[in-house]
């Protein structure tokens, strides 16, 4: 007894002095990472890496380290070089691939993400219309740049039209079979401004096309089984309405007689908060979600329709489908080559309503 | 002084028969009388410090004085008081001396003692709780006489099932110690268990029931204590109708109730004078607030050593700030700080009340600030500290909030040996031990382990007194059930009207 308590107490004492330690004032936590491609060289990146100066006075400095390397952890050995405390990677809000190196590919730079057990959900992927680099190096909001970055997303995921994404979906979409990956992309204004300018759409790791803002919403709908978002309709030249949606649900639909068929179904509840042709009746009411409903239909169709051209599946219709069809998964099977361009796509929305404001 | 006259002679020879030592006392008197109808003399010895004077010179002298004295079973009719006692025992002499008796010894029959008991009961006034005060409810407490004790339980308990057991205890003490319990009620195995472990005490002087406490307690190398002391008679009555043992003990102001749990070390009394929503609601926030004090120091250690990503984000700022210019690393920050306070606690606990306020404002106020400012510890670390001190002092019984505080500190070092891995290590140890504790041989930590579901009605939370009509089955009663469930669901009123 008293020599096995001796061992344990000798393991306690001991091995602790084995433990590495990161003291969180003598680190530098990386806030935001952005990772760009030389020109003309697909093997060389050029990465810049945002650390976050907390000031005594609640103010936030941006500190920059650019450097050039071959995979990742290349690029992060020569930034260590530059920065005078140890980089330590757990603190990542935000990374940016710029648009050269999202058409290349981007599996392996999310690879170290996978391996490194610091990193979490808290971390965003984002693709960048240009340069990354130059979006993370301008001014951003007086909480630091990865912050507002960080802010700029989570807030169009939670309230607007932006799908809910971060580095686990992007990881399960990636990996899973029956569902391609996408990622919202963003784009520098100017030296202080920042917009989220649209969802890149990838294959496998690559970017093909990018959805326009005014189609993400639509897109969010087909994805995401809750969302808010608002949306325009045009009901004649002078009546005009704004529909916020306060909740939706979609459900993909296979029959098993016609597995060839795949019906979406939409149901939203929305709320209008601007009408420009005067008193909301029944009448305009029924006439407005009539008139939306169509305008859905169409859009989210005509997304459908491009999604099965361009042969990607970002709305996990192959999931859907392995879920309800059986064979759908074997091995060596091409569903998206083979079957996915057959098939024939139903979308049926119902909206409901629920108010049109207080004035009466 | 009536008629008392002084033979040097009778007064030796009466001294040498009891023990020689006896007369080195200053206090040790004898003194010498004749009684008037019989002319016999007669002897009083005893010990002027321990015996009332006004008691043997108004109830016992004049009687046995005048009255008809011819053999010492008449002192038994002389005397109007009921603890006289006729004993040929000498083994007894000095024991009953030593305890306030008056010794009578006759002329004629010198190997037969009359015992008068005539103590002097020196003790204070019932004050108000101090360390277990309530707004609400009673405001007595126990006092340092264990008559007076005894009859503050015997008072709420006036039925002949309470039974006291008196043993004597210390070899040099001679401590009078109560035992009682609930005949019919409490389980005889307990009380057996008491007995026993009372009757094994070997120790010369127990001057307090923390002695008690340590003497009987299943594992004497815990930091918890296994037996709740208690300075409220409404709480010992209480817990004695549950079916527990209460242990009294003479001189000193806390009696001692076995077997109980962890959480009842929780449980204030006066959750019971309130609604049972406040009081469930009180009980969880200091159960949480045990966790908190026990738990946030060695996490803050933990989290800033090893820990950086489980920060978030929008605190990540702050922490930095305020740590940016202190030079210590966290361990030895928080180390510091914990230092300060037990100091402060320690210097408060030891200084007369008036000037113990002043090292607390000026420990409080002037050392935190200005260690701040001094860039020693960070502000939210102070903020930190200060608030698990409090948290540590709301447990309503004294003994488990020095052990709390104590814990602290073996957690801090495992935090900082091993982050958060050692917080889990620490924590699976005090787990291991707390299910291996026992309080005379019940499990510590029931309901949770073992989990009896029928007793958590009274633990975390307290249900009303409708769902009470049990007894706690961990104490295995002779009796379950409290009262008759049926009859109390009667709740009609009487309308005025008819």
């Amino acid at each position: 007894m008293s020599y096995r308590s001796l061992c344990i107490a000798m393991v306690i004492l001991f091995l602790s002095g084995c433990v590495d330690k990161s003291i969180i004032d003598d680190i530098n936590i990386q806030s935001a990472v952005a990772i760009d491609q030389i020109e003309g060289d697909p093997e060389k990146i050029k990465g810049m890496i945002l650390i976050q100066n907390y000031l005594p006075d609640q103010a936030v400095e941006n500190i920059r380290f650019t450097s050039t390397g071959k995979i990742r952890r290349d690029l992060l050995l020569n930034i260590q070089k530059k920065s005078s405390q140890p980089i330590v990677v757990g603190g990542l809000m935000v990374t940016i691939f710029g648009d050269k190196i999202s058409d290349y590919g981007i599996a392996e730079y999310v690879d170290v993400y996978m391996r490194e057990s610091s990193v979490g959900t808290r971390n965003y992927l984002a693709t960048s219309k240009s340069s990354a680099i130059g979006i993370l190096a301008g001014e951003y909001g007086p909480r630091g740049n990865a912050t507002y970055l960080r802010n700029l997303i989570e807030h169009n995921i939670e309230h607007r039209d932006v799908p809910k994404t971060n580095l686990h979906i992007f990881l399960r979409d990636y990996y899973s079979r029956g569902k391609d990956p996408y990622l919202p992309e963003i784009n520098g204004v100017s030296k202080d401004e920042v917009e989220i300018s649209g969802i890149s759409l990838f294959k496998g790791d690559k970017e093909i096309d990018v959805l326009p803002k005014n189609k993400m919403f639509y897109f969010k709908l087909l994805v995401d089984n809750y969302s808010n978002g608002n949306f325009l309709v045009t009901l004649d030249k002078h009546k005009t309405a704004m529909v916020k949606s306060i909740k939706s649900k979609r459900k993909i639909k296979i029959s098993k007689d016609h597995p060839n068929k795949v019906t979406f179904e939409i149901h939203i509840n929305g709320v209008v908060t601007e009408y420009t042709g005067g008193k909301v009746t029944e009448k305009v009411s029924k006439e407005i979600e009539k008139e939306l409903e169509k305008k859905v239909n169409d859009e989210c169709m005509k997304l459908l329709t491009q999604f099965q051209e361009q042969q990607i599946d970002p709305i996990g219709i192959g999931l859907a489908y392995k879920a309800n069809i059986r064979g759908t998964a074997k091995k060596g099977k091409n569903w998206i080559g083979e079957e996915y361009p057959t098939l024939s796509f139903d979308v049926k929305t119902k909206i409901d309503i629920r108010e049109s404001g207080v004035i009466e | 002084m009536k008629k008392k006259r002084n033979n040097e002679q009778e007064t030796k020879e009466a001294k040498d028969e009891w023990e020689g030592e006896f007369i080195k006392s200053k206090d040790y008197t004898i003194t010498n009388y004749r009684n008037q109808k019989s002319h016999l003399q007669f002897h009083l010895t005893f010990m002027s410090t321990l015996v009332d004077e006004q008691i043997l010179q108004q109830s016992a002298l004049p009687y046995l004085l005048e009255g008809d004295l011819q053999t010492i079973e008449d002192v038994k009719e002389l005397i109007p008081l009921a603890d006289v006692d006729v004993s040929n025992d000498k083994t007894k002499i000095e024991q009953n001396l030593m305890n306030g008796y008056v010794m009578i010894t006759l002329e004629n029959q010198k190997d037969q003692f009359a015992f008068i008991g005539s103590q002097k009961e020196i003790s204070r006034g019932l004050t108000t709780p101090e360390i277990e005060f309530s707004v609400i409810g009673p405001k007595e407490a126990f006092v340092e006489s264990i008559g007076q004790n005894l009859n503050l339980i015997r008072k709420r308990l006036p039925v002949k099932e309470l039974i006291i057991e008196e043993i004597t205890l210390g070899s040099l003490s001679k401590t009078r110690i109560a035992m009682l319990y609930m005949d019919g009620i409490t389980n005889e195995e307990n009380v057996n268990t008491v007995r026993q472990r009372l009757k094994n005490v070997e120790f010369d002087a127990i001057t307090d029931s923390s002695y008690i406490v340590q003497l009987i307690a299943d594992n004497s190398n815990s930091p918890f204590p296994q037996l709740l002391d208690s300075e409220r008679p409404d709480r010992v009555a209480g817990t004695l109708a549950e079916g527990k043992i209460a242990i009294v003990v003479d001189g000193s102001p806390h009696v001692l109730i076995t077997p109980t749990t962890l959480i009842e070390f929780f449980s204030s009394f006066e959750d019971y004078f309130l609604n049972w929503i406040l009081s469930s609601f009180f009980r969880l926030i200091r159960v949480g607030a045990v966790l908190f004090s026990l738990l946030i120091t060695p996490i803050y250690v933990a989290v800033l050593s090893y820990h950086y990503e489980l920060i978030p984000i929008d605190l990540l700022g702050t922490l930095v700030a305020s740590r940016r210019q202190i030079p210590l690393p966290p361990i030895l920050e928080a180390l510091f700080l914990e230092l300060t306070i037990e100091l402060l606690r320690e210097a408060g606990a030891r200084l007369p009340t008036k000037v113990g306020q002043t090292i607390g404002i000026v420990g409080g106020i002037v050392i935190g600030t200005a260690s701040v400012e001094a860039g020693l510890t960070s502000n939210i670390l102070l903020i930190i500290v200060a608030l698990a001190a409090l948290a540590s002092f709301t447990t309503p019984v004294y003994k488990m909030g020095n052990t709390i505080r104590f814990l602290r500190f073996p957690f801090l070092l495992f935090a900082e040996l091993w982050g958060l891995l050692g917080i889990v290590y620490a924590f699976c140890i005090l787990i291991t031990h707390l299910i291996r504790l026992t309080s005379l041989g019940r499990p510590f930590l029931e309901p949770l382990y073992p989990p009896r579901i029928t007793d958590l009605k009274d633990s975390f939370i307290r249900l009303p007194f409708k769902f009470q009509s049990k007894r706690p089955l961990f104490l295995r009663t002779k009796k379950q059930e409290r009262y008759n469930e049926k009859k109390a669901k009667a709740k009609i009123g009487i309308d005025i009207d008819e």
